[in-house]
């Protein structure tokens, strides 16, 4: 294929390819979700949105699969649908965490906006946030994910949240910032 | 040739982002975080494009040739500084770092300590600075009402996509 060729026609396709590649994945985990939520449900979302597309990608890129009309294309181009599909992929990735937990910033907007006189007070919004298990559900999360563990009564840290914490640690630091107040 | 500079500027644009925000963020130390990093995903964006276009120029490509390559390149490099704001404000705000971080800096702790650790007034009250900041809500008196529409839309798109994916009340609590 010559290169000119790449430039003046494949863009439109890669768009269409890597959204419908997109769209794809959306869709599974729609039917996922609607089925029954994951309960290591972010873990799940990686494989939906990155792992599997990136193994169709990879098989594509190694001529394994046979050919459905862009799989003759050439590599460039499919790392180009990738590219597109996965930015698409890690940005809804990115976005699920506050749709799963309607983000605490978002859900004052929602509970101000749903107060009768469209106003409330810092107490009002403390209350509510009394009555649910902002901590105990994440504690338990964690350790779903066996990121820390109860020994003897108290919480440790398993060694991949040691290695995560620090990277959060270098990272704030190079900004110059404190660990966020979460 | 724009398409491969193009390419390769999307590949490294991570690389162009965190740097810019490093900067930025020992610069700008009096100005919100979270406003820091917009504003360093936003000229990173800018960066990007510029050098796809400064390529596009060099090689004398014509409109109908490069603008699908330029709007490709637009469209992935905002998607990823999208994608590295929502890390940040990851590290800036998420429960479960901060727990991690909160375990680290003791050796462990007991449930208890990590329940006491976390005050209720923190949670509200860092979060309605934020907002406070970025225009979103306002004070009168000691009663807080809505003000910009922006997060306020996002809150409902949110709230909506929730209703498709069929998350239930049962998970609010559960997340970032």
């Amino acid at each position: 294929m010559d290169a000119n060729d790449v430039l003046a026609g494949m863009p439109l396709r890669i768009f269409a390819y890597g959204f419908a590649l997109f769209f794809c994945s959306l869709i599974a985990h729609v039917l996922v979700w609607r089925h029954n939520t994951p309960r290591a449900s972010t873990l799940s979302l990686v494989w939906i949105f990155l792992v599997i597309p990136a193994g169709f990608f990879l098989s594509a890129i190694a001529g394994f699969l046979p050919r459905l009309g862009c799989l003759s294309w050439s590599r460039m181009a499919i790392l180009e649908v990738w590219l597109l599909h996965f930015s698409l992929s890690s940005a809804y990735l990115a976005s699920y965490p506050a749709a799963r937990a309607v983000s605490p910033s978002l859900d004052i907007l929602l509970m101000i906006a749903s107060a009768p006189e469209q106003k409330l007070s810092e107490r009002d919004i403390e209350d509510r946030y009394r009555k649910m298990r902002v901590v105990g559900a994440r504690i338990d999360d964690l350790m779903q994910y066996r990121l820390i563990r109860d020994k003897g009564g108290l919480f440790v840290l398993s060694p991949v949240a040691q290695a995560i914490v620090r990277v959060f640690i270098l990272y704030r630091r190079m900004l110059g910032l404190p660990i966020g107040g979460g | 040739m724009t398409e491969q500079v193009c390419l390769i500027m999307l590949l490294l644009s991570p690389a162009v982002i965190i740097p810019v925000h490093i900067g930025m963020s020992r610069i700008w130390r009096e100005v919100t975080p979270q406003l820091v990093a917009a504003r360093a995903v936003g000229f990173s964006i800018a960066l990007v494009f510029v050098v796809a276009v400064a390529a596009a120029v060099q090689e004398n490509e014509t409109f109908g040739r490069v603008a699908p390559v330029l709007a490709y390149c637009l469209i992935v490099v905002s998607l990823i500084g999208y994608t590295y704001f929502h890390f940040f404000n990851m590290s800036e705000t998420a429960r479960r770092i901060r727990i991690l971080y909160e375990i680290h800096s003791a050796g462990s702790l007991a449930p208890r300590q990590l329940e006491q650790l976390y005050r209720y007034t923190d949670i509200t009250g860092a979060r309605l600075k934020r907002l406070l900041a970025l225009k979103q809500v306002k004070k009168e008196g000691d009663m807080y009402m809505l003000d910009g529409k922006l997060l306020f839309f996002v809150a409902v798109l949110v709230w909506r996509w929730r209703k498709i994916i069929a998350l239930d009340d049962r998970t609010r609590d559960d997340g970032q």
